[in-house]
């Protein structure tokens, strides 16, 4: 390295500060809920000209639409299928199959009962269970395909004053207030420790290893699923 | 136990659309961003916004993103490109300027300190009066000591390009401070 070099890197610059890009940032980029980065980059391409495209784009459409995972307002359904030539088309969205979440362990199948913690974000869940606890007890779950899918709880419990230790492995625990109830956001949760009526008992992680819990009034609202804080947050405060 | 998520994880996390996750990596990548968009406009107003936009057009985009490639190099690509779009072609254009030296409390060397000052002050100021290719180029290297790679990704070039324009502009700069 010359001296010229060596001179170069030891120049102490007065940088001007910089500003807080953060907050500008997040205030811009897409609000929580919508398409994230992810699901953009895979998103279907632009309609192009030609009959062949217009058919594999209706049987693409099709699949999306029976399969429920096309997340777009009815409107923008009804436009889309317009677009495609089918609104004369009635196309039904099925009754979510009965073994719908089954694979989360959450116990049998029931209707929605009428004080379920449903959120008025997501509308009504797309399958509900009765789900038994460790402790005893039973809770009711709720479950929405999403995507993302969602688990909401509703139970009569607190969290244990040792929270982070009863976490586990987890990655990171964020304590919290929402409207001034206590709450914790947790990533990487492999589960959690609960004071219920009959005692402690430990709760597994059921769908995504994000969840965050909100005690209030007595009871312990869970929110669970691949969700931001702010999403969740926004979730949780509109359940009624 | 809780532990600080490596940038993979944040990345990660960011493209299924964690909020604070992407502030975590925007906080990280600021100064950088931030100095380099002030090399290529010399203008600090410009330099924010042109970071500022960079970091959301970078968001829109981490779906196209490699993981596990390192995050900085292709971020001051989108920076470089937002300040170039925004550079003024004249008039304001904000010089940098050296911090004041911590006093030595040693009077021996009040002179030579002086001395050492007014170098270095010159020679900032005929790093300033380089062509923009030279400036940047040596302002990306030495100043921000950016890696090769991470030059050719700011300056819009290949990593061959940045040690040959690396080379000449450092004669260019020996010519200017021995005049």
């Amino acid at each position: 390295m010359t001296d010229l070099e060596r001179a170069l890197l030891e120049l102490d610059v007065e940088w001007p500060k910089t500003p807080d890009l953060a907050a500008a940032v997040t205030t811009r980029v897409a609000p929580a809920g919508s398409d994230p980065p992810s699901r953009r980059a895979r998103r279907l391409p632009a309609f192009s000209a030609g009959w062949r495209s217009r058919l594999a784009y209706v049987a693409v459409a099709l699949v999306v639409l029976a399969a429920g995972t096309l997340t777009v307002s009815p409107d923008a359904r009804s436009t889309v299928l317009r677009w495609l030539g089918l609104s004369s088309v009635e196309i039904e969205r099925g009754p979510v199959p009965r073994d719908f979440g089954r694979d989360l362990n959450l116990g049998e199948p029931v209707a929605v009962p009428d004080d379920a913690p449903a959120p008025e974000a997501l509308g009504e869940p797309d399958a509900a269970f009765a789900t038994p606890l460790p402790d005893g007890t039973q809770v009711t779950s709720l479950v929405y395909a999403g995507p993302p899918r969602v688990l909401i709880q509703r139970f009569t419990a607190t969290v244990t004053p040792f929270i982070e230790k009863t976490v586990g492995s987890a990655d990171a625990v964020q304590r919290l207030t929402i409207d001034g109830a206590p709450a914790y956001f947790i990533r990487g949760s492999h589960g959690f420790a609960f004071q219920g009526p009959n005692g402690v008992a430990y709760e597994e992680r059921r769908l995504a290893d994000r969840v965050l819990l909100v005690e209030r009034d007595g009871f312990l609202y869970r929110v669970e699923g691949m969700l931001s804080r702010e999403r969740a947050t926004e979730i949780y405060r509109s359940i009624e | 136990m809780a532990r600080a998520l490596t940038e993979g994880e944040l990345v990660a996390l960011a493209r299924e659309g964690d909020g604070d996750a992407y502030a975590s990596l925007v906080r990280a990548h600021s100064d950088i961003a931030f100095r380099t968009a002030m090399l290529i406009t010399q203008d600090a107003a410009e330099a924010e916004e042109a970071a500022q936009d960079a970091f959301v057009k970078a968001w829109r985009a981490l779906g196209k993103f490699r993981a596990g490639e390192p995050l900085r190099p292709w971020l001051l690509t989108i920076v470089a490109n937002e300040a170039r779009n925004r550079r003024r072609s004249a008039g304001r254009r904000t010089a940098l300027a050296l911090r004041a030296p911590r006093p030595s409390g040693d009077e021996g060397s009040a002179e030579a300190a002086v001395l050492a000052g007014e170098t270095r002050a010159a020679l900032l100021a005929a790093l300033g009066r380089l062509r923009d290719d030279d400036r940047l180029v040596l302002g990306c290297r030495y100043l921000l000591e950016l890696s090769e790679a991470e030059t050719a990704a700011a300056l819009g070039v290949r990593p061959g390009t940045v040690k040959s324009r690396t080379s000449r502009a450092l004669e260019r700069l020996r010519e200017e401070v021995t005049e």
